[in-house]
């Protein structure tokens, strides 16, 4: 069991490495040909002549694919260059800005998912049955509303109507403390778990479902398994294999809400230096982005991928 | 003669096609019936919006903002003045239009990419998967931001990138669906019958599709209209003072403390839309599962 989950991790990590190769590229070509860093740095008062110089002492009047691989070959050691609008590396301005995103990120994620099972296991009980219609509906609707509006609308319930949280902004854990922190962090995480928890929950209620309709379920129930039983013990854990799963296909779409619940919040997050960066042609650090989106993304993918095998062993002879 | 074998054992295929999914009705109930209605009520007003006797939708009137519902202005006017009611339905066809470019791209690639990669297998197959896994990679987001800044192409170019980042989705429902298809008895008879590689493609498989390719359609045009109102929304989108159903949320967002019906009524509108589809999507997929 083990080993072939480990055997799966190293066979994906493997293939991960030529997407990382060939997305990066693409970008690189894609920003090489749609803008010029070098007069972005000359400024636009600049002469033709000291744009020209500029590009020289970048580099940046080699060949495309000697810069690329210049670049591939400081990237792997983990030297993604300097900013070219910030003082400093690219390296050290994603990491100041990256904390905020991440705890964001995983306290939406770690709501969605709580959420999702406490409702999913609800309604996937009893189909058909009150709760079920009332969460469905909700559950279609969650979907249905953009979450940047679900965080205006939290705003104007839960800050200026009640005034329990703050509007806006953001303080780190180390200059007020985690509790502060929190407090910033209630609204944008819920706003941004509501989408993910809705799409979460109607997977695992169809999923359960169809797991009450199989025959092992019946041959314990006939062996006098008490119904919380089933559920911990046969049910929940073959149903949560396709609830892991989109965790893993959702991740893109929860980057780009976090990116809008970050400009609705003005939290200083991931979000706002990619719109920052993207906008100042900043390409050092967009490229650096995207490469660190493409490893979230491929990292999250492989391992909801191993837990789903791992939940569910039926899935294992396709691998 | 030939013509003989060719033409008849394909109207003997022909019965057989229903058990792969075509030309069976499906039944939509009454949310059904409500989604669909709404959808082609706004598909209605995206086309015939332009010959509407409406009021112009940028012009402003800064003596008469936020006002309520008279004759003049049926839904009253926002903070700037404008008429609600004709920037309400120039955003739908704006909103619809762009969601409707992602979707006819990604369908024009994914489709018959998808369908010849389960079909012939082999080296196009395994090609074409490693750029799918690879697009589905790129962060949307970055770019459609990207593609914002550089090319100045409006919404249009966004669009049709946006189409390109989901034709991996489609792409692999279809491949699957393929698969799945292809080993059907009717499709077997139809290659007995000596039918050409187009016409099995064209006239079995594509019929055997069908239903997922409604299902696919109507969730991804959602999911293009979030997108479309998300990037508005942060003005790398559709751009002021033009109307989509981003940009007028992003303006009035403020508004929501003051005058909450200038936001709340494109939000209902852009959420009963994409409600609408999913429900629309969910409908196919049972139909689906029943067959």
């Amino acid at each position: 069991m083990l080993t072939l989950i480990l055997r799966q991790a190293a066979l994906r990590a493997v293939v991960a490495v030529p997407t990382l190769i060939v997305v990066t590229c693409c970008t690189y070509v894609m920003l090489f040909s749609i803008g010029d860093p070098a007069a972005v740095v000359a400024g636009e008062s600049a002469t033709p002549e000291q744009v020209a110089q500029v590009r020289q002492s970048l580099g940046l009047d080699r060949s495309v694919v000697a810069q690329y691989l210049d670049w591939l070959a400081h990237a792997v050691r983990g030297d993604f260059g300097e900013s070219l609008h910030h003082r400093g590396d690219v390296l050290g301005l994603v990491g100041q800005y990256l904390p905020a995103t991440l705890l964001l990120s995983f306290l939406a994620l770690a709501v969605a998912v709580l959420a999702s099972v406490l409702m999913g296991s609800a309604v996937g009980a009893r189909p058909g049955g009150l709760v079920d219609r009332g969460l469905g509906a909700v559950a279609v609707l969650g979907i249905a509303v953009p979450n940047f509006l679900v965080g205006y609308v939290l705003i104007l319930v839960f800050s200026l109507w009640f005034g329990w949280f703050p509007s806006g902004g953001y303080r780190t854990p180390a200059e007020a403390g985690l509790l502060t922190t929190f407090r910033f962090l209630v609204l944008p995480s819920a706003s941004l778990a509501l989408g993910l928890m809705c799409v979460q929950t109607r997977t695992f209620r169809a999923s359960l479902i169809k797991e009450y309709e199989a025959d092992y379920v019946r041959t314990a129930r006939m062996k006098g398994v008490s119904p919380s039983g089933v559920f911990f013990r046969h049910v929940a854990r073959n149903a949560s294999a396709p609830w892991v799963t989109v965790i893993g296909l959702e991740i893109g779409v929860l980057i780009t809400g976090a990116l809008l619940v970050e400009s609705v919040f003005s939290i200083p997050g991931i979000g706002t230096l990619t719109l920052e960066a993207v906008q100042g042609q900043d390409f050092p650090v967009v490229q650096a982005l995207v490469t660190l989106f493409a490893l979230v993304i491929l990292a999250v993918n492989l391992v909801t991928d191993l837990i789903a095998l791992w939940l569910n062993p039926a899935s294992r002879g396709l691998s | 003669m030939t013509e003989v074998l060719e033409t008849e054992p394909v109207r003997a295929a022909g019965p057989a096609e229903p058990t792969a999914g075509a030309g069976r009705r499906v039944r939509l109930g009454w949310p059904g019936t409500l989604a669909l209605g709404f959808v082609l009520i706004c598909l209605l007003i995206a086309l015939l919006v332009p010959f509407l006797p409406l009021a112009e939708p940028n012009e402003q009137d800064l003596g008469d903002t936020l006002a309520r519902y008279s004759a003049d202005h049926l839904l009253g006017t926002d903070q700037l003045g404008r008429d609600l009611l004709a920037r309400l339905l120039w955003a739908i066809r704006t909103s619809l239009f762009a969601g409707l470019t992602a979707i006819v791209v990604a369908t024009l690639i994914g489709l018959p990419t998808g369908m010849l990669a389960g079909y012939r297998r082999g080296w196009f197959d395994t090609v074409s998967a490693r750029i799918a896994d690879v697009v589905l990679t790129v962060p949307a987001l970055v770019l459609l931001l990207t593609v914002h800044t550089a090319l100045r192409t409006g919404i249009t170019g966004q669009m049709v990138t946006l189409g390109v980042i989901f034709a991996p989705r489609i792409y692999r429902v279809m491949r699957a669906e393929t698969i799945r298809v292809a080993t059907m008895p009717y499709l077997l008879a139809g290659r007995m019958s000596g039918c050409s590689h187009v016409r099995i493609l064209w006239r079995y498989l594509l019929p055997g599709i069908r239903a997922q390719v409604r299902v696919q359609v109507s969730y991804l045009l959602g999911l293009s209209l979030l997108i479309e109102a998300g990037i508005s929304f942060l003005g790398v989108g559709v751009e002021s003072p033009d109307a989509s159903l981003g940009t007028m949320l992003s303006g009035a967002a403020a508004m929501l403390a003051s005058d909450a019906r200038v936001v709340l009524i494109p939000a209902a509108v852009l959420s009963l839309l994409i409600l609408s589809l999913n429900v629309i999507g969910d409908i196919e997929s049972e139909g689906e599962r029943r067959g």
